[in-house]
């Protein structure tokens, strides 16, 4: 009985070690064949529909096949609310929106209200500001000048490529035509950011030589550079700046495509180049998809136009091509985004980061000095965002966008340094969490903060990184 | 749907004419002295008449310019950024078109059509006409009722009414009812036409007077005047609100008893005689009369007496009964048509107006056209190649244009303001202004550089080196040029007060527009704000302080040096207004108890003795360092108030902001903040070339030297080679001014003329004839291509179909080229 027994087990054994490897054998020889007909159905799907939310979320469940990811669940409503008052209000939610969210979660009637809220086109335009001329002080740069017409732009929901047109082609003074500021700003270079911000191309290493991996040669640079030849910065009074091209002769531009100017207007035909050309329209989808899902399809943003392309450069082409369809218009995109599944789904609990699913990211200096206010339900007071925004951005002021997500100084640390006292509020446990972190504290949280100060409870949930990053 | 924004528009452009043409003919009437009352009629009811004409044809007449648009401030010449292909925001909608095209028509209308909405004043129109057709009504239906109690008349009463009515034709009876209070007059009842008398007052009345007042009320009826009076009542009820209407209404009625009293008068001078008498015993009637016709209206009866014993009716003139016919009509026609004065029709656009006006004037007009390639020209111009290629068009052409205006432009300037012959030369009539500005820049700038030419020589003189550089720099400090190149290049900003002389306080808060007028920054308004908004404040807590400090300072003692100075200075508001300016201008915060801190503070520093209040002299020090820099600052405060003030002109006065900033610089305080930074406002001529130059020379011993570093000696050479060249080219440039200054009688404007101050304005002249030059490129192609034609633009022969098919192809390769669009 037990030999028998045995031999069974055996017998068992072996068959399972052979039915296992027979398996593994199969999968191993159609892995790259299930890989290869994945991509072509994304690819297809990319290349065939015009982008509507679904066909976003159709391309990502595609993609998330072909790379072997599961994709997490959707966030809850409130967590939703949180995420897109984030990115498109600048600040978490307060108490009472929140409320008011829960007594009627119509997600897409929420994106569409906080897309006309006019603190939208002031978040915005801090953002853009901060991407066209960094967190730095320049004596010929008006900031607050742009930020307005950017937050002008936005409000009357002009085109992006308009706008982008002429942020390259303006003249006039640094003060009254905030346009102006973007160009004033990089007067000395102005290659460099015009290339990475509006084409998603580096143009940096060019400057100065051929680099033996990168695709541009000092050429294609001077060739650019050339573009601005004419651009003159002039100071008529003290402490005031304008900006006015003049004619010049000489080697005739030449931009990325090949392309010559046809006119003596060399930076405005640029600018033409520029919001007319795909990598245009290529880099601006890729920038927003960054913003709102915390990296971009092609990471970095401004290399989307670069040598190696994205696995996923199809779903870049096909937004590209939908803003192109949609007269760039800004806040369509916008809103197919927040309502894509893709948008909304939790982050990955794994703990590993797939680039076309949501990633945690940092709240930006602006978004944290709005929401800390909104927190601690204090009104803002702005002449102090400057001093919050250098405090918190320290070595960093004058970096891209992008890099303002990596402050690293605890904030505890920075509102003190702040000297931003914290108030005691007379609110319940549940009250301070919906106020701080936008939800309802469990059971155990309820528990342990029942008898703290509530001074202590706010700076405990102030100074978690659930309050710190958009999740 | 009808549109009642037009409605009201209407309603309110007939009220004003009709208003208007009653004040006419009131005014017409009276100075023209017509009596006829046809006349009268005729005018009055043209007037009211002309009311009802509520869509008149409207007539353009082009002899305004085109209006200004709202434009952003253009920085530069360039063509405008119109649109892009998709968003079309230039071009005139019709809604634009025609709301440009009343504003034009502006000066014919009401000035505002008021807030209310067009529906509600619509309503309110209605109902108030409405209310008045119900008056009217009322009142008839009383009549009628007062009638049915009237009696018939006796017999014999009777009997001379039909008598009468006979003699004028009438072929059915009129019945005579009499009432106790009621008339005489003539009512239309549903049974046909009555006339009523008052018992009383009739039977008072003699044969001759009854049947005189009888012949009246008849004539009325032969007349018709029950039925045109209603009519006009019915179009005053139109115009209710308008007490010109029924004031029009009455005048007509009143010409309608004359009309009738002269039919009285015509039959004989005796009946004419009797109807006055009747007149004047009967009363007046009772307000219900007003639906039927009065013989006896009790107003102007006195008017109608002396017109009825009168004979100036028989000599009146017949040429002014013709001029007032003709104003009758000349209202139907004003009624009937709409003058609207509206853009003339220019083939060169007029040079006042921007780039951007005229292309955005010139694509409307182009949207109108028939001809297809004008429509493509059109629709070339709205997409950004088009623009580009047309602005590179332009510029092409005004290169050369430029070229040869850069080296005419002061000849240009000199032979439109002076009158050069050979010999002599003299100001031309209308340049007297530029004298003025002549004359004084060449004085303030003989001024600055009389002490600037003797210095600079005295520092060549102590120039030591024989290097070829130093040999340089002292050649350029010995001649002319020198001294001159340092004023016009640094130091008359320096020199001169105004904006300049704030550059680093007022620049921070302040940005010149194009024109040159200064406005708030944007990102400073909130800040300014601030500080305006503390003015009062700040100047109650200065006046304050000022008193607080001199009553604390008379308690000093001993009578020594320090606290003589300290009283001094504390009998002077300046010094409050020093301590005040900072808290206000630099942290927006002006407080009263920051004028307790400060004698808190003082009373700290000092000490209570039997003699009175002692500083010690450990506690001197800081008090000497505010008194050294107040005095500092009294020292120019003069010259920085009058910059202060030269600035203060220069601020733009149409924003709020600006208008409480002005206000604000006009306070000690303000002039006390700005003090601070100026320090060079009185600075002496040597101060000031040393402040240029400092950097370059080395002083030991008495004796200056040029710096020895090498590179900075390299620089040095080759910035006054420059500074020497730029000299000899402004001197050549200037040579036809100083001919004129030779020539020229004028021994005042001669020396101007030939001054630096002089030649800048010259130079400022020329500079804005060369801004100009992009502009008129403009106005020559538009003049070159197009031509109108009956209110059509056209092209203006082969020629320039040509040069717009080679534009539209140029825009056409351009967005060829443009296809190609990756990488």
């Amino acid at each position: 009985m037990t030999s028998r027994l045995s031999s069974r087990s055996r017998w068992h054994g072996q068959f399972t070690t052979c039915a296992a490897a027979l398996i593994a054998l199969v999968s191993v020889a159609a892995g790259p064949l299930r890989h290869a007909a994945a991509q072509d159905a994304v690819t297809q799907l990319a290349a065939d529909q015009s982008l509507t939310t679904a066909s976003v979320d159709a391309y990502v469940e595609q993609a998330a096949l072909r790379d072997g990811i599961e994709l997490p669940p959707l966030v809850d409503d409130d967590l939703f609310l949180r995420r897109v008052s984030l990115d498109l209000l600048g600040r978490i939610p307060t108490r009472e929106e929140l409320l008011q969210f829960r007594r009627q979660p119509d997600r897409a009637a929420l994106v569409g209200q906080l897309l006309a809220h006019p603190e939208h086109a002031q978040f915005w335009s801090r953002l853009w500001t901060n991407t066209l001329i960094g967190y730095g002080q320049s004596p010929a740069v008006d900031r607050e000048a742009l930020r307005r017409w950017i937050e002008r732009r936005f409000t009357d929901d002009q085109a992006f490529d308009e706008t982008v047109f002429q942020l390259i082609s303006a003249e006039g003074s640094a003060a009254f035509d905030g346009a102006t500021n973007f160009m004033l700003r990089h007067a000395r270079d102005p290659v460099v950011p015009v290339g990475r911000i509006f084409l998603g191309v580096q143009l940096d290493c060019a400057r100065c030589h051929d680099h033996p991996t990168d695709r541009w040669t000092q050429s294609d640079f001077e060739g650019m550079q050339r573009f601005f030849a004419g651009m003159r910065p002039r100071q008529p009074s003290p402490g005031n700046y304008q900006l006015q091209d003049v004619s010049v002769q000489g080697n005739v531009p030449q931009f990325l495509t090949g392309t010559k100017p046809r006119t003596v207007r060399w930076r405005q035909e640029l600018a033409l180049m520029i919001t007319t050309s795909k990598p245009f329209a290529r880099a601006t989808a890729n920038r927003l998809w960054y913003h709102l899902m915390g990296h971009g399809i092609s990471h970095q943003p401004d290399a989307v136009n670069g040598g190696g392309r994205s696995v996923d450069f199809a779903l870049i082409e096909s937004l590209a091509e939908q803003l192109q369809r949609d007269d760039f218009c800004w806040k369509s995109m916008v809103r197919q985004l927040c309502l894509s599944q893709t948008y909304q789904r939790r982050l990955s609990t794994s703990g590993e980061s797939w680039h076309l699913l949501p990633t945690a990211k940092p709240m930006t200096p602006d978004q944290l000095f709005v929401s800390l206010h909104t927190a601690m339900n204090e009104p803002i007071v702005e002449r102090r965002r400057g001093q919050f925004t250098r405090a918190a951005t320290s070595a960093s002021l004058d970096q891209p966008f992008h890099n303002a997500w990596q402050s690293q100084e605890p904030l505890g640390a920075l509102m003190g340094r702040m000297n931003m006292p914290l108030p005691n509020p007379n609110l319940s446990t549940k009250q301070l969490f919906e106020q701080v972190l936008t939800r309802d504290p469990t059971d155990e949280q309820e528990r342990l903060c029942q008898d703290q100060p509530r001074r202590n409870v706010l700076f405990a949930l102030l100074n978690s990184n659930e309050f710190y990053f958009w999740h | 749907m009808f549109d009642t924004s037009s409605l009201v528009e209407l309603l309110l452009w007939s009220t004003l004419r009709l208003s208007l043409l009653v004040f006419a003919v009131s005014c017409v009437l009276r100075l023209s002295r017509v009596v006829s009352p046809r006349v009268h009629r005729w005018l009055w009811s043209a007037a009211l008449l002309q009311s009802l004409i509520l869509a008149p044809w409207v007539v353009s007449l082009p002899v305004l310019d085109l209006p200004t648009a709202t434009v952003a401030s253009p920085a530069t010449s360039a063509l405008p950024q119109i649109s892009n292909t998709r968003a079309q925001p230039t071009q005139l909608t019709d809604a634009q078109a025609q709301s440009l095209d009343q504003s034009i028509a502006g000066g014919l209308r009401p000035a505002a059509w008021g807030n209310p909405p067009p529906r509600m004043l619509i309503a309110i129109w209605l109902v108030g006409c409405g209310a008045v057709s119900v008056l009217l009504a009322a009142s008839q239906w009383t009549v009628w009722s007062m009638l049915r109690r009237a009696v018939p008349a006796r017999a014999a009463w009777q009997a001379q009414l039909d008598g009468l009515a006979s003699q004028w034709g009438l072929r059915e009876s009129v019945p005579l009812r009499v009432h106790h209070s009621l008339g005489p007059l003539l009512a239309r009842s549903p049974r046909g036409y009555r006339i009523i008398v008052p018992r009383g007052p009739w039977e008072q009345l003699t044969p001759g007077q009854r049947q005189a007042v009888l012949a009246h009320e008849l004539a009325h009826l032969h007349r018709g005047d029950v039925w045109k009076s209603l009519l006009m009542r019915l179009v005053a009820a139109a115009h209710w609100f308008n007490p010109l209407a029924w004031w029009a209404v009455a005048k007509f009625d009143e010409a309608a008893e004359w009309s009738c009293d002269a039919v009285v008068r015509q039959q004989s001078d005796r009946s004419a005689a009797n109807l006055a008498a009747a007149l004047l015993q009967l009363t007046a009637p009772s307000p219900l009369v007003r639906l039927g016709v009065s013989s006896a209206r009790g107003n102007h009866v006195g008017i109608r007496v002396r017109k009825l014993v009168s004979s100036k009716q028989d000599k009146e003139s017949k040429t002014m009964k013709f001029i007032a016919l003709g104003l009758a009509a000349s209202m139907l026609v004003f009624g009937l048509l709409r003058v609207q004065l509206v853009a003339q029709a220019q083939t060169n656009p007029p040079a006042a107006a921007s780039i951007q006006q005229e292309l955005r004037a010139l694509l409307s007009t182009i949207s109108e056209s028939e001809d297809d390639l004008l429509q493509d020209f059109g629709e070339t111009l709205q997409s950004r190649s088009g623009q580009l290629i047309l602005e590179d068009h332009l510029r092409r052409e005004s290169s050369a244009a430029v070229q040869e205006l850069q080296a005419n432009v002061i000849d240009m300037i000199l032979d439109e303001h002076f009158d050069v012959t050979e010999n002599s030369a003299r100001l031309k009539t209308g340049s007297e202004e530029l004298r003025e500005r002549l004359v004084a820049a060449g004085k303030q700038s003989q001024q600055d550089m009389a002490d600037l030419l003797t210095t600079c020589r005295n520092l060549a003189e102590r120039l030591h080196g024989d290097d070829e550089t130093t040999g340089l720099v002292r050649r350029f400090l010995e001649s002319n040029s020198g001294a001159t190149f340092l004023y016009l290049s640094v130091l008359r900003d320096r020199m001169q007060p105004g904006m300049a002389m704030f550059g680093k306080s007022l620049g921070k808060v302040m940005a010149p527009d194009t024109d040159g007028t200064f406005h708030i920054r944007p990102d400073a308004q909130e800040r300014v704000q601030a500080i305006v908004d503390l003015r009062e404040t700040a100047e109650k807590v200065c006046g304050r302080l000022h008193q607080e400090l001199a009553s604390w300072t008379g308690e000093l003692t001993p009578d020594d040096e320090f606290n003589q100075r300290l009283k001094e200075r504390a009998q002077d508001p300046l010094l409050a207004a020093l301590i005040v300016a900072e808290p206000l201008f630099e942290k927006q915060s002006v407080r009263m108890s920051m004028v307790h801190q400060l004698l808190d503070q003082l009373d700290s520093l000092a000490v209570d003795t039997a003699n009175g209040l002692e500083i010690p002299a450990e506690s001197r020090q800081e008090i000497t360092r505010l008194m050294d820099r107040f005095d500092a600052i009294q020292a120019r405060v003069n010259v920085v108030r009058q910059a202060l003030a030269e600035a203060r002109s220069k601020i733009s006065t149409s924003g709020n902001l600006e208008q409480e900033f002005r206000r604000l610089l006009e306070t000690d305080v303000a002039l006390m903040a700005l003090s601070q930074g100026t320090e060079m406002a009185n600075a002496s001529a040597e101060d000031l070339v040393m402040s240029v130059l400092g950097e370059a020379l080395e002083q030991s011993d008495g004796q200056l030297t040029l710096v020895k570093n090498t590179d900075m000696r390299e620089k040095i050479h080759e910035q006054v080679q420059n500074a020497m060249r730029e000299m000899r080219v402004a001197r050549r440039k200037a040579g036809p001014v100083r001919d004129v200054a030779e020539t020229i009688d004028d021994q005042e404007l001669a020396d101007a003329l030939r001054s630096p101050g002089g030649l800048l304005v010259i130079k400022k002249l020329a500079e804005k004839k060369l801004s100009d030059a992009f502009h008129r490129t403009y106005l020559d192609w538009h003049a070159e291509m197009f031509s109108e034609d009956a209110g059509q633009l056209q092209f203006r022969g082969e020629h320039a179909r040509q040069l717009a098919q080679d534009l539209i192809d140029r825009a056409q390769e351009m967005d060829r080229e443009l296809s190609n669009n990756d990488f």
